[in-house]
């Protein structure tokens, strides 16, 4: 265990840190400006989760948190269709689900801000590696 | 950043998209092979009256049919299933949706063998599914309306074998339940092993470091 | 009187000296338990690599993904009712043309800017309209 070991991973955790805070924070900007353009009905804010546990792999950040949550700030109940549809969405962006899981996540959870339902999913599963 | 998991999550199954991506073949009505993700998908494709050119009547139902399905949308299951039967009835369209499994859920149901194996061993009952079994063969498989009419015809036979898997079912869980709260349990126990172990070292530590500090005071 | 006042005097700066010790003394053992730990843990070199290559992919289009939540599924089902092969029959050419973008709709089914790529190129090829 050499000192240029420390080094590589305290730079790593910083790395870490803020290329997760861009993906929220890019998510959110977009989420923001296409609701004010009028492109989308509903407000999407995405946050850092703890994670579901069973949902763990290599990369799951356990500290600061695994799960990738999205709430749709619709003042209503959405139905879970309209909650799937968005996950599904999600996991359609190869990229996307790629980056989460890199960056430490492991769950991706869709919920609404009335009621206290929601549906979750396993980003490990839609990595299409290989396809 | 991290919230507090107040939300109940309905854990979400990955499976792949039935739909393939040879979806857009040139394969008449009634024809085979392909999967459809919906009933309605099915009819959609099935009652085109493009489908219909060479018969004048068929094309008008179709014609009739087709518009009808445009107007509902495909959450409407009864009406979805009504077109369906006058698609069968009219057009003799072949509807794949659904149709596979259906047989195959009334085979399992009805078949002999599952009886036979049953404790205590009823031979009415085996008597009585093998009856039913044959009616089932002589169907066509692939006549979704003959196949609902069978299951209609037999729902108190079914409805027993249910009720029993449900029980079978309800006791498997209850094990696995079981075997995960010692799982926990377990779990739990080695946590606190390797917590009360790390506090040792910690403290171990934390003595030397006292002991080197006075040391170096030369208090000790 | 004087002694007593050096004396406490003294006394204050000895007292001063060791809360100043104690301050860096309990710094000190931070940092060396976070030593230890970060001496004690492996580096995975795999990780670092594929982490670097999947953030260097550049950026993601959030803006696309958030849309096509709400739009994709609509303009998937109305391209796919419009573009079947089957109504451009008997025109081999056509049919061959809608074929390969119906394949298309159906590998795009949730991305909107690509389904809206497809519409674009339906209207010009088949002459379709929305």
């Amino acid at each position: 265990m050499s000192v240029l070991n420390i080094w590589v991973k305290i730079l790593e955790w910083f790395q870490e840190k803020r290329s997760r805070t861009a993906v929220i924070t890019g998510f959110n900007i977009s989420a923001k400006e296409a609701f004010v353009n009028g492109d989308v009905p509903v407000i999407l804010e995405a946050s850092i989760s703890k994670g579901y546990r069973e949902y763990r792999h290599q990369f799951s950040n356990i500290i600061s948190g695994s799960g990738f949550r999205i709430k749709a700030h619709s003042g209503m109940q959405l139905s879970k269709k309209n909650i799937v549809n968005i996950g599904e969405v999600v996991l359609a962006n190869e990229r996307l689900v790629r980056r989460l899981v890199v960056l430490g996540f492991d769950t991706l959870e869709v919920h609404c801000d009335v009621g206290n339902h929601g549906c979750r999913w396993q980003l490990h599963d839609y990595l299409m590696i290989g396809e | 950043m991290v919230e507090e998991d107040d939300i109940r999550f309905e854990n979400m199954m990955y499976f792949k998209n039935i739909l393939r991506e040879d979806d857009s073949s040139t394969e008449s009505a009634g024809v085979g092979g392909k999967e459809y993700d919906s009933l309605y998908a099915e009819l959609i494709e099935k009652c085109k009256p493009s489908n219909f050119l060479s018969n004048q009547n068929k094309f008008n139902m179709a014609n009739d049919i087709y518009s009808q399905l445009l107007k509902i949308s495909d959450r409407e299951e009864k009406q979805v299933l009504e077109m369906r039967n006058v698609a069968i009835k009219e057009l003799g369209v072949r509807i794949v949706f659904n149709t596979k499994e259906l047989y195959g859920y009334l085979e399992e149901m009805l078949s002999p063998r599952t009886y036979e194996r049953l404790q205590p061993y009823d031979a009415e009952r085996v008597r009585q599914a093998g009856k039913l079994y044959f009616r089932l063969q002589s169907l066509n498989k692939q006549n979704i309306l003959e196949l609902e009419q069978l299951k209609a015809d037999v729902q108190p036979f079914i409805e027993i074998r249910e009720a029993e898997l449900r029980r079978e079912q309800e006791e498997q869980r209850r094990r696995q339940e079981e075997e995960k709260q010692k799982q926990k349990l377990k779990q739990q126990e080695k946590d606190k092993d390797t917590e009360n172990v790390m506090i040792f070292f910690a403290v171990l530590i934390f003595i030397g470091i006292i002991i080197a500090s006075l040391v170096a005071h030369k208090i000790i | 009187m004087e002694m007593d006042t050096l004396q406490d005097s003294m006394q204050v700066l000895q007292n001063a000296s060791t809360i100043g010790h104690d301050v860096w003394f309990w710094i000190a053992i931070v940092e060396f338990v976070i030593i230890i730990l970060l001496l004690f843990t492996k580096t995975d070199s795999k990780k670092i690599e594929i982490r670097k290559k999947v953030l260097n992919e550049g950026d993601i289009d959030f803006g696309n993904t958030i849309k096509s939540s709400f739009h994709a599924e609509t303009l998937y089902k109305e391209l796919m009712r419009k573009c079947h092969p089957d109504l451009f029959a008997p025109d081999e050419i056509k049919m061959r043309v809608a074929n390969e973008i119906t394949m298309r709709i159906s590998k795009n089914k949730n991305d909107l800017k690509e389904l809206e790529k497809i519409k674009e190129e339906a209207i010009n090829k088949l002459n379709i309209k929305f």
